[in-house]
């Protein structure tokens, strides 16, 4: 054991002291592209280790005499093939040559009026160092290698396989966007400023992952956005030092601010709309190449109860679904725990018009009702694992199954008392009322049903002010994780357990967005026209 | 960041603590509780001890899918105290009797002649057993009202909580007090207790349960009883009516009955004292509707109404009179007078109060009853 | 040299404060002796402890950034005052284990009779230490969620047992009880809890807006003593004679509600009430020995002495006591002659030495 243990510290001071000597001895080679392009194409090759989608294509154009020696470099599959063919071969090799072109000009930067006169592409870069063809490549882009320069031309034309754009699975609205984000960046990016036209909206690129050098774009709108969230954002995602980043959640897990809360400090959403809401009301979005889930901070708690759809219907019954899903929360929290301790501990507090029904139901079921709560529970996360992982037409007979028949079979055979599948069954839909917060809400309600078995509703009050401080002093990028509730900010409280009517939601929430707080003016109102005086 | 862990520590150490060493102190699962809905006392064999039996119900013979036997059983245990008697339970009974779902406390008539208080104190004392649990006084041995008789609840307690409950709405003749209105009234120097009696009639078979009439305590003591005249001009004076049918005789040479039923009704005590002399004017204001007509009386007429409303009013009047009467003779004052009285006139009270009985049945009565009869129900004329 | 950096807005001190006072008094009556004068008596002393509250604000403020330690230090002088502040932290310390033990006392014997009552004393400290080892500002957001909540409780409670209320049980008004227990009533409701807010003096210099100090705490004093009237009240209403039997009134009272034979015996909604606000006024007593201790210890931090309190304060709790009835006697009787030098005298003593010398704190 304590062996186990040495061996373990020695591994991390091993590590310690490497990363130490790494960042010391870490250089770039930014080794310049040479003259000379044979030799560039040798380097290349070892540099992508002969890899067969890595593919070169030498050609030469221009006068017999002269002639132009260039390679094209691209990886296949990544580049958009017609496009290579029709607006960078087919100017260079037809074009060119048919008008005479290069004997007309004699150019002296050839690169330049390649770039300028002869490629129909919108969007090409110079780049001088072999380092960036090489990340050109990997980005889809065409690089364009001529003899006898020290500069190559990058061509956007990326092409690959990309999803459409289709509703997201887990977010489904009755009315609002359909639409969501998709596996692409630039595509996702598209997205959030086709909904925001403003030239405040930025978006800033950054590459993370050592190995993967996945591109991350943070994205926010200057003006609202606070200016030291924005730069914390970027420390903390400039700061991973990791091999990969193949999701979003990567970028989750090592930024956060509370690693060790069951609670998500950071939001996510996979539908435009949302996060471009949660941009204008000054939080900072974080887009991952490769995934379809954005990152927003800072994220509350308060915002798990919130959906898109609140605000699209009117404020009546938004309000009454809002109520509504911090009931679901608590009953989910509290349903099988507090079932216990009432029953265990408390049996006075069951009505006059239950106790009958509810003993009866209890009578002769061999298991003490706490391990029956435990038991159900940890069934009940089997089956949703089981139901959310396999393909649909599956998923769904599997969940028929543990519902209907599972259920129904246990209580017939006297194991479980069917009040009790009652209420685990309800606190089951319960937890799927309030998405945001449920792996929480699964781990917290396993600690309530053990606290309720073990000290009653004592224990469950203990727990719950245990959460309660754990709660207050979590924060998200320096926002109280539990404003606008404590510290309590009664501006905010506009959008908390009741949605407030959009005309009466004036100012941006105080906690995120408080150096440009006036969203809309105030008069808003719908008022009928004033009638005008009869003649 | 280390913050967060110590918590996370702070928090399963408090998990492990709790589940692995407090997991059985007050542990009690539903199916280790006998659950009692009623609890009667009677005298044991030995004077000195108390017989008490309990209604415990039979959950597996309840519910949706309940079996074919008993849905409860009765279970006896003897003791010097209560409480003694109900730990001797645990000799008895399979199960740890639970009281907090208790309905009805059953005393018979002689411990109730020798005062209840003792037996009460169980009640208010104890945490678990219920405090508003009706008491009944029981004209037979206590034991015996719990025993089987005709009722639709399938439970005797249950039935005879709902009898009283229905009673208390629909007739309003006999007063019924809970635990905590008993121990208040006999807590009180000037207010005394009652309850309701009830009286078995018949065996077997054709055995019946009903509510007979109201018991006056002194203190703790049953000392005489109201019948369900008295027993309603009782509660027209404590302000509890709800309901009830009056039943007066029509104006004009036929005796035909018309039933007046009771829509609503207001009372208030007003105490005065003049001199030496304490007065207490009872107000009533009520309403009420004919709801059956024997005769053939046209009663849309305006003074035939007036003349109804008056044979009301008087009806009312004598039915408190009768009680003030008896509660008079009695010397014990149910009614809470000297309650009235001590808010309206501390200072004299405070000298009054020690000698109370002496004083109660001096107090001159007099009622002010606002009668009237609003509707007629869908008739307006006789059937004839 | 500081302990504790958070600060807390104004509008979290008056939720702190309101949950302070409800504290134990949501389930143990300080009035009892008042018969149905009680509330009358509730009265009275809210506006003594007004009057107290006042002395402790005007000391904060003439001190600013000062805590109770500091002032005693700049006014007595470093030897003195140190003693002075030791026998505050000891004050503190002892009503902290008073409360743990009614606390106790009150689950052990009416909620779980066959648990030890060292399990809830332990449990209780564990996530009191939790609290204060997070720091002030945490413990102010605590207090705002767990004060609603309580607020919310006692007012529906109070609407729901209305049907079971006979307001005649008030009348009539001071006449049945004697002047001298009238008076007892109100020193005894006035030093607990009222008075026992002197431990604020701890914590009123991390507000961060000390002018907002005097309308926060009278905002505080007359909102939670409000709620408590509404409770006397209820509970008078309610019980009527049998009050005076009850050794707690407030849990009895609501027992009886019933609503359709659903909403029965609702007392548990009492007893979380008094376990929340238990926790607020414990950990605020917590806090200030623990912080009070590391200052005068002169520690850079006053986490380690955290745990070390608690056990000490579960022990002083366990062993003060033989029995809850020696503990009434105690809360009844003694406790306010034992309480009133450290709520009334001293601060009042450091505030006209403090008038006298001249000294006052420096802003900023």
């Amino acid at each position: 054991m304590f062996n186990y243990l040495a061996k373990k510290f020695n591994l991390v001071r091993l590590l310690r002291k490497q990363s130490t000597q790494n960042a010391n001895g870490k250089k770039q080679s930014g080794l310049k592209i040479s003259p000379h392009l044979k030799q560039n194409l040798e380097t290349l090759k070892k540099t992508f280790k002969e890899s067969n989608d890595f593919v070169i294509r030498e050609f030469s154009f221009g006068s017999k005499e002269e002639p132009i020696n260039v390679a094209l470099v691209y990886i296949e599959g990544l580049v958009a093939k017609t496009s290579i063919n029709d607006d960078i071969m087919k100017p260079l090799m037809y074009d060119s040559s048919f008008a005479g072109f290069i004997n007309t000009y004699q150019p002296n930067d050839i690169i330049a009026f390649i770039d300028e006169r002869l490629l129909s592409m919108a969007d090409s870069i110079k780049v001088s160092n072999l380092e960036e063809v090489v990340e050109g490549c990997l980005d889809g882009h065409t690089i364009l290698l001529v003899e006898g320069e020290t500069q190559a031309l990058s061509i956007s034309n990326q092409g690959w396989e990309r999803r459409s754009i289709s509703e997201p699975q887990g977010e489904v609205v009755v009315r609002g966007p359909r639409e969501g984000f998709t596996e692409t960046l630039r595509i996702n990016t598209s997205l959030l400023r086709r909904k925001i036209h403003n030239p405040d909206l930025v978006l800033e690129m950054l590459k993370v992952g050592q190995k993967t050098r996945t591109n991350v774009c943070i994205a926010y709108i200057a003006g609202i956005a606070d200016d030291g969230v924005v730069q914390e954002v970027k420390n903390r995602i400039e700061d991973i030092k990791t091999d990969a980043i193949l999701e979003s959640g990567y970028i989750e897990q090592f930024i956060e601010d509370a690693p060790f809360s069951p609670f998500a400090t950071i939001g996510n959403s996979e539908k435009p709309d949302v996060v471009a809401a949660k941009l204008l009301e000054g939080r900072v979005a974080i887009l991952v190449d490769g995934s379809p889930v954005v990152l927003t901070v800072p994220f509350l708690f308060i915002e798990g109860f919130q959906s898109a759809e609140d605000y699209y219907s009117r404020p009546y019954y938004s309000s009454l679904v809002r109520i509504l899903r911090y009931m679901g929360f608590l009953f989910s929290l509290y349903g099988p725990g507090f079932f216990v301790a009432v029953v265990a501990f408390h049996q006075e507090l069951i009505p006059d018009a239950l106790i009958i029904t509810i003993s009866s139901a209890m009578e002769g079921t061999p298991f003490p009702v706490a391990l029956e709560a435990i038991g159900m529970g940890i069934v009940f996360e089997i089956l949703r694992e089981a139901g959310v992982r396999l393909p649909k037409a599956v998923g769904q007979s599997v969940s028929i199954v543990g519902a209907l028949v599972l259920g129904d079979a246990v209580v017939s055979a006297g194991f479980v008392s069917s009040t009790m599948v009652i209420v685990v069954a309800f606190t089951a839909i319960a937890s799927f009322v309030v998405t945001s917060h449920s792996d929480a809400e699964s781990i917290i309600r396993f600690v309530m049903t053990l606290l309720g078995s073990a000290l009653g509703l004592f224990g469950i009050t203990i727990g719950t002010i245990g959460i309660l401080i754990h709660l207050s002093a979590l924060r998200s990028f320096g926002s109280p994780y539990l404003s606008p509730l404590a510290p309590i900010s009664w501006l905010d409280l506009k959008d908390t357990f009741l949605r407030f009517p959009l005309w009466a939601m004036i100012t941006r929430p105080k906690t995120i967005g408080w150096n440009n707080y006036q969203r809309e003016s105030l008069d808003l109102i719908p008022k009928p026209p004033q009638k005008k005086k009869d003649k | 960041m280390a913050r967060n862990t110590r918590i996370i520590q702070l928090i399963i150490i408090l998990i492990l603590i709790t589940f692995f060493f407090s997991g059985c102190w007050n542990y009690r699962e539903l199916d280790d509780l006998a659950i009692v809905t009623g609890v009667a006392f009677d005298q044991a064999e030995n004077p000195d001890k108390i017989l008490m039996t309990t209604q415990v119900v039979v959950p597996k013979n309840l519910g949706s899918e309940g079996g074919n036997g008993p849905t409860f059983i009765n279970v006896k245990s003897t003791g010097f105290t209560v409480m003694e008697a109900v730990r001797n339970y645990n000799a008895k009974l399979d199960r740890r009797p639970f009281f907090p779902f208790t309905e009805i406390v059953v005393f018979s008539k002689e411990i109730a002649r020798e005062g209840i208080a003792p037996y009460l104190d169980f009640f208010i004392r104890d945490p678990e057993p219920r405090s508003q649990a009706w008491i009944i006084i029981s004209d037979s041995d206590a034991q015996d009202l719990l025993e089987e008789f005709a009722n639709i609840e399938g439970i005797p307690t249950r039935a005879l909580r709902q009898m009283i409950e229905r009673q208390q709405g629909a007739m309003s003749n006999i007063a019924s007090s809970d635990v905590v209105e008993f121990a208040q009234a006999f807590h009180s120097k000037s207010r005394q207790p009652v309850a309701s009696i009830i009286e078995i009639k018949g065996e077997g078979k054709e055995k019946e349960v009903l509510l007979k009439e109201t018991a006056i305590f002194n203190e703790d003591k049953l000392i005489g009883t109201l019948d369900r005249s008295e027993g309603r001009g009782y509660l027209w004076i404590i302000n509890k009516v709800e309901s009830g049918i009056i039943v007066v005789e029509e104006p004009g040479l036929s005796n035909d009955k018309i039933s007046l039923e009771l829509l609503l009704s207001q009372s208030k005590m007003i105490p005065r004292i003049t001199g030496d002399k304490l007065e207490i004017k009872i107000e009533v204001s009520m309403e009420s509707q004919i709801a059956e007509q024997m005769g053939d009386l046209d009663l849309s007429k305006h003074d035939v109404l007036q003349s109804l409303e008056r044979r009301q009013a008087a009806v009312i009047h004598n039915e408190i009179m009768a009680a003030v009467k008896k509660a008079q003779d009695l010397r014990t004052d149910i009614f809470g007078f000297g309650q009235a009285f001590t808010r309206k006139y501390p200072k004299e009270m405070r000298s009054l109060e020690a000698k109370w009985d002496e004083h109660f049945p001096l107090i001159e009565v007099s009622t002010e009853i606002k009668s009237s009869i609003r509707r007629t129900a869908v008739q307006t004329r006789p059937l004839t | 040299m500081k302990l504790e950096g958070g600060k807390i807005p104004a509008n979290q001190l008056v939720f702190l404060i309101i949950g302070f006072i409800y504290g134990t008094v949501v389930i143990i009556n300080p009035g009892r002796a008042a018969g149905n004068d009680a509330w009358l008596a509730f009265i009275v002393s809210m506006l003594v402890g007004l009057c107290f509250a006042a002395i402790y604000v005007i000391l904060a403020q003439r001190f600013q950034t000062k805590n109770l330690l500091e002032i005693n230090d700049l006014v007595f002088g470093p030897y003195l005052g140190k003693l002075i502040s030791l026998v505050y932290l000891w004050y503190f310390f002892h009503l902290g284990a008073i409360v743990l033990r009614n606390f106790g006392d009150f689950l052990a014997g009416i909620i779980f009779p066959e648990t030890p009552i060292s399990v809830f004393l332990i449990t209780m400290v564990l996530i009191c230490a939790s609290a204060v080892r997070n720091g002030i500002e945490v413990i102010g957001r605590t207090s705002i969620i767990l004060t609603i909540i309580t607020t919310i409780i006692l007012v529906l409670t109070s609407l729901l047992s209305i049907p079971l209320m006979d307001f005649n049980n008030l009348l009539p008004i001071l006449q049945t009880t004697k002047l001298k227990e009238f008076l007892t009533t109100v020193l005894i409701s006035a030093t607990f809890p009222f008075g026992e807010t002197v431990v604020f003096l701890m914590i009123f210099s991390t507000v961060n807006n000390p002018k907002k100090l005097k309308l926060t705490t009278l905002i505080a004093f007359l909102f939670g003593g409000g709620l408590l009237l509404i409770q006397a009240i209820r509970n008078i209403a309610v019980l009527g004679t049998l009050m005076d039997i009850y050794t707690y009134p407030s849990y009895t009272a609501v027992r009886a509600v019933n609503i359709f034979e659903v909403i029965t015996r609702i007392e548990i909604l009492v007893v979380i009430n008094f376990l929340t606000m238990g926790f607020i006024k414990v950990t605020v007593l917590y806090y200030a020995v623990s912080l009070g201790t590391a200052q005068l210890l002169k520690l850079k931090s006053y986490l380690p002495v955290v745990l070390p309190i608690g056990i000490l304060m579960i022990c002083l709790s366990l062993l003060q006591f033989e029995s809850s009835f020696e503990n009434s006697y105690f809360t009844y009787t003694i406790y306010p002659f034992y309480a009133l030098p450290f709520q009334i005298f001293l601060p009042l003593l450091t505030l006209l030495v403090a008038i006298i010398r001249g000294k006052k704190g420096v802003p900023g």
